[in-house]
């Protein structure tokens, strides 16, 4: 029992220190806990497509920006209170990743790879032309409403840190479920044999084409947050370089882990903020940092081991 | 019809610069099943050694423009060829046998570290190439003005492209490397020394990577530390357009990406010339799954 | 009729003819197909089992037509299998191999598996005592944590057996279970088919070692060039002239 003790104990522990984080941090550091949770709801959601199936999605954040734009947009011209728009972004977000899955799933492996990065261009591009007159063009969209919870309008970093890694709890609580069930083991089955997958009896179309409208309808949820958070969204939230620093957290923490996934989340979106003093040569460390770790722990820092649970 | 002309040629030239990138992206993907995204970053190494040599030494001065034009591009691709090696040794070589992702990681941070080191160096403002070091003529080419520069690059990537298909394709080193790209494990077997290919790859592929940063130098002037990731990423694209780890299919790629580009962004919109590259990809990829030439599977089931 | 009867089975890849016209029936018990190399029997298997689509011919399955189904749906409808290089899920535990095997007949959804309804609870307790008893009912029994990657080789040939039981199957389609196993281990695997069979599940299989297919199959059915040659009782068969002159004829492989 004590080797399911143990992690029990330690995830715990990490909770509680994340409680009282917000009361002992300075503000700044509050903010950037804020940011690490928003990186870690899309860590954890395309840990579900990229970890768990396998299936290399290079362009999460194309679907985090749906989210954040219909949040902006429905919350600016409707005057709907914003947290209200995450049924509307996640089913924005899962609808535009239905469109893209149907033809493209089939695809093996790097193509995937090259086409989620395209799908993921050509949604910022779109942006950037406000293709739709909707969306503001290069300049985005601003004067998003702050979200209201319970009647409390939330405002500092502090209030927001509640809302975030709530946020972020329920994802592991729901994503743990998930991963531990069938559907969790028939996506850890696609991902190490397609064709075996397939010929178990295990549906992989569905099971694909559900993990990757699932994991991209939970980015565009996060993508509310982050409108709400933000109160202004532009594209360049949005590039490529969202969906790179994503990936290498679920690579980096171990694919198909979720506190490995969590702690991915912790270090890419962290460590830069820890090497501020190195100034300019902030990002060469960074990406020094990368190399040597993924050279050390191919496998990820906190790796699922194949018989355990999430 | 000129400007179709004009647009076709410009097409073509941007589209045999994608083409040089590409064959890095192909040959070492072919060999190794590596997206090796630090390639864009070793293509922005060969623009700025280029100014650099440029700068530092008058090299046309001494030798003549086309003389020192190509001693310019041998001293470039010597380099960026060893910066890949070294590459090569440091960040992939300790992964061949991991998960193929954790590769894909390591690339994506060598990447960022050989951009920012660049950055460092060169600082994070535009550098111009010094064109009184350069001919600057123009000449007339099928009734278009062609600027001299220009069609020495056209020639020169050519040039290079038709030197590797005749390495690849007419050599017994080349035979090895087609044998590698097709079975890594039977070529092992077959007595190949797979490690010389894999060098050979990542001094071949980064020759050229270099070459073709050094002629954007040469034909546009500006050369920035962020060049790599546009360049790197459509010739990634035209790789995988092609086929990958086809040797014809990333040039054949390549040259029609830039022909798109240059088509769709005159006659079609501008704005939206970054997304043409991605869109006749994906149209492509949902008729033919591996490319345009691309006949074998992509991975090994 | 037959449990599984295939009726005139034609596919061709890129002009070469793999399988050409090939009829019989699989009645319960043990059946064999046998024939020398490039005969077409994996090409026959992977007809039957949806993994390709023939160009003609028709594959029915307990009175149904189940031709070109997709691979997934035949395992439903009763038909499991095993491939002829080992494919299992590397990087799960061997009980989620044999899970995963149960798949198609499991019920719970996405939301009854976040809210871990009675029912889901339920499905997936019942799910884990039936895959714990297959990997006992092959010889596997205190192995389910282990990670399937960790496995021997005669091993790993005995858990894909189980994940193709687990989706207790009416029929199971074993491509070469004897392929590198030792005399024992084969010894152990002529036991565990006839066990199989004794559960009243039907088998076919494609098998080399003569031996084997002698001692454990009931009936055979011989290919050569993709066409169907002889079938029938082993003893008929190994005196069938046509059938050794295709086995002498193709390579030095004797058939008794």
């Amino acid at each position: 029992m004590s080797r399911r003790g143990a992690p029990a104990v330690a995830a715990a522990l990490f909770a509680a220190l994340l409680c009282i984080a917000p009361f002992l941090l300075s503000t700044y550091w509050v903010d950037v806990l804020d940011s690490v949770g928003l990186y870690a709801l899309l860590a954890l959601s395309l840990n579900l497509i990229l970890g768990e199936a396998g299936l290399y999605d290079m362009g999460h954040a194309a679907f985090f920006a749906v989210g954040a734009y219909t949040a902006a947009i429905l919350s600016t011209s409707l005057g709907i209170p914003v947290l209200l728009t995450l049924p509307a972004s996640g089913c924005a977000a899962g609808l535009f990743a239905a469109l893209v899955a149907l033809p493209v799933l089939r695809l093996r492996g790097d193509y995937l790879l090259i086409v989620t990065i395209g799908v993921g261009e050509i949604v910022r591009i779109a942006l950037v032309n406000d293709a739709f007159g909707l969306t503001g063009g290069s300049n985005g969209i601003f004067g998003i409403p702050r979200p209201v919870l319970l009647g409390w309008r939330l405002r500092t970093p502090e209030q927001l840190f509640f809302l975030i890694w709530g946020a972020v709890a329920v994802t592991v609580l729901v994503f743990g479920r998930l991963s531990a069930s069938r559907f969790g083991r028939a996506l850890r089955a696609i991902r190490d044999d397609e064709v075996a997958a397939e010929g178990s009896g295990i549906d992989t179309a569905r099971a694909k084409l559900t993990v990757f409208v699932l994991g991209s309808a939970w980015a565009g949820m996060a993508g509310t947050l982050f409108a709400a958070k933000m109160t202004v969204i532009s594209p360049e939230s949005f590039g490529f370089w969202e969906s790179v620093l994503v990936f290498a957290m679920v690579l980096l923490g171990g694919a198909g882990s979720i506190p490995g996934v969590l702690l991915g989340a912790f270090l890419v979106a962290g460590l830069p903020e820890l090497f501020r003093g190195l100034a300019s040569a902030r990002m060469l460390v960074f990406g020094l940092a990368l190399m040597v770790m993924m050279v050390v722990r191919p496998r990820g820092l906190w790796p699922r081991r194949a018989g355990g649970g999430p | 019809m000129e400007e179709l002309l004009q647009q076709l040629t410009n097409g073509l030239a941007v589209g045999g610069i994608y083409a040089l990138v590409a064959l890095g992206y192909t040959m070492v993907y072919g060999v190794l099943r590596l997206i090796n995204f630090a390639h864009g970053e070793l293509f922005t190494l060969g623009a700025y050694l280029g100014f650099t040599f440029l700068t530092s030494f008058a090299f046309a001065g001494r030798v003549g423009p086309i003389a020192g034009l190509g001693l310019l591009a041998l001293l470039v691709m010597g380099l960026v060829a060893v910066t890949g090696a070294l590459l090569e040794r440091a960040a992939y070589r300790p992964l061949r046998d991991a998960p193929r992702l954790s590769a894909v990681v390591s690339a994506l941070g060598a990447s960022i570290f050989l951009q920012n080191a660049l950055m460092l160096v060169y600082g994070a403002r535009f550098q111009v190439y010094p064109d009184e070091a350069l001919p600057n003529r123009a000449v007339r080419l099928f009734g278009a003005q062609v600027p001299v520069m220009r069609a020495l690059v056209v020639a020169a990537s050519a040039a290079l492209m038709a030197a590797l298909w005749l390495f690849v394709h007419r050599t017994r080193f080349g035979t090895a490397i087609r044998a590698a790209a097709i079975d890594r494990d039977a070529a092992r077997l077959a007595g190949i020394d797979v490690d010389r290919v894999v060098l050979a790859v990542f001094l071949i592929g980064p020759a050229l990577g270099g070459a073709a940063g050094l002629m954007v130098g040469l034909t546009y002037g500006q050369v920035g530390f962020t060049m790599g990731w546009g360049y790197g990423m459509k010739a990634f694209t035209a790789a995988i357009l092609g086929g990958i780890g086809n040797v014809p299919g990333a040039m054949l790629g390549g040259l029609l990406l830039g022909v798109v580009e240059a088509l769709g962004s005159a006659y079609l919109s501008t704005a939206w010339k970054d997304a043409f590259a991605f869109i006749v990809l994906i149209a492509v990829l949902l008729v033919r799954p591996t490319g345009l030439l691309g006949e074998r599977i992509a991975e090994k089931a | 009729m037959s449990l599984l009867e295939l009726q005139g089975l034609s596919k061709r890849f890129g002009g070469v003819a793999a399988v050409d016209g090939v009829s019989f029936g699989v009645p319960d018990g043990v059946t064999g197909l046998i024939g020398p190399n490039g005969a077409g029997k994996t090409t026959v298997f992977n007809l039957i089992t949806g993994n390709i689509r023939p160009d003609r011919g028709t594959v029915t399955f307990a009175d149904t037509d189940i031709t070109g189904l997709a691979p997934h749906r035949i395992v439903a409808r009763g038909i499991a299998r095993t491939f002829q290089a080992i494919r299992l899920f590397g990087g799960l535990s061997v009980l989620d191999n044999v899970l995963a095997g149960a798949d198609a007949g499991l019920r719970a959804g996405l939301l009854a598996s976040v809210l871990r309804l009675p029912a889901q609870r339920r499905e997936e307790r019942d799910v884990r005592e039936a895959g714990l008893a297959e990997l006992e009912f092959v010889g596997l029994a205190g192995k389910g944590a282990a990670p399937a990657a960790s496995l021997a080789h005669g091993e790993r040939r005995r858990l894909e057996i189980a994940r193709a039981l687990a989706a207790r199957p009416r029929l199971v389609v074993l491509d070469e279970p004897a392929g590198g196993l030792n005399e024992s281990e084969t010894a152990d695997l002529s036991g565990l088919v006839r066990r199989i069979r004794a559960r009243g599940v039907t088998v076919l299989l494609i098998e080399h070692d003569m031996g084997f297919v002698m001692e454990v199959c009931e009936r055979l059915v011989v290919l050569e060039h993709g066409v169907k040659i002889a079938e029938g009782p082993p003893e008929a068969i190994r005196r069938d002239p046509r059938v050794i002159e295709a086995y002498l004829g193709a390579a030095e492989g004797d058939p008794a």
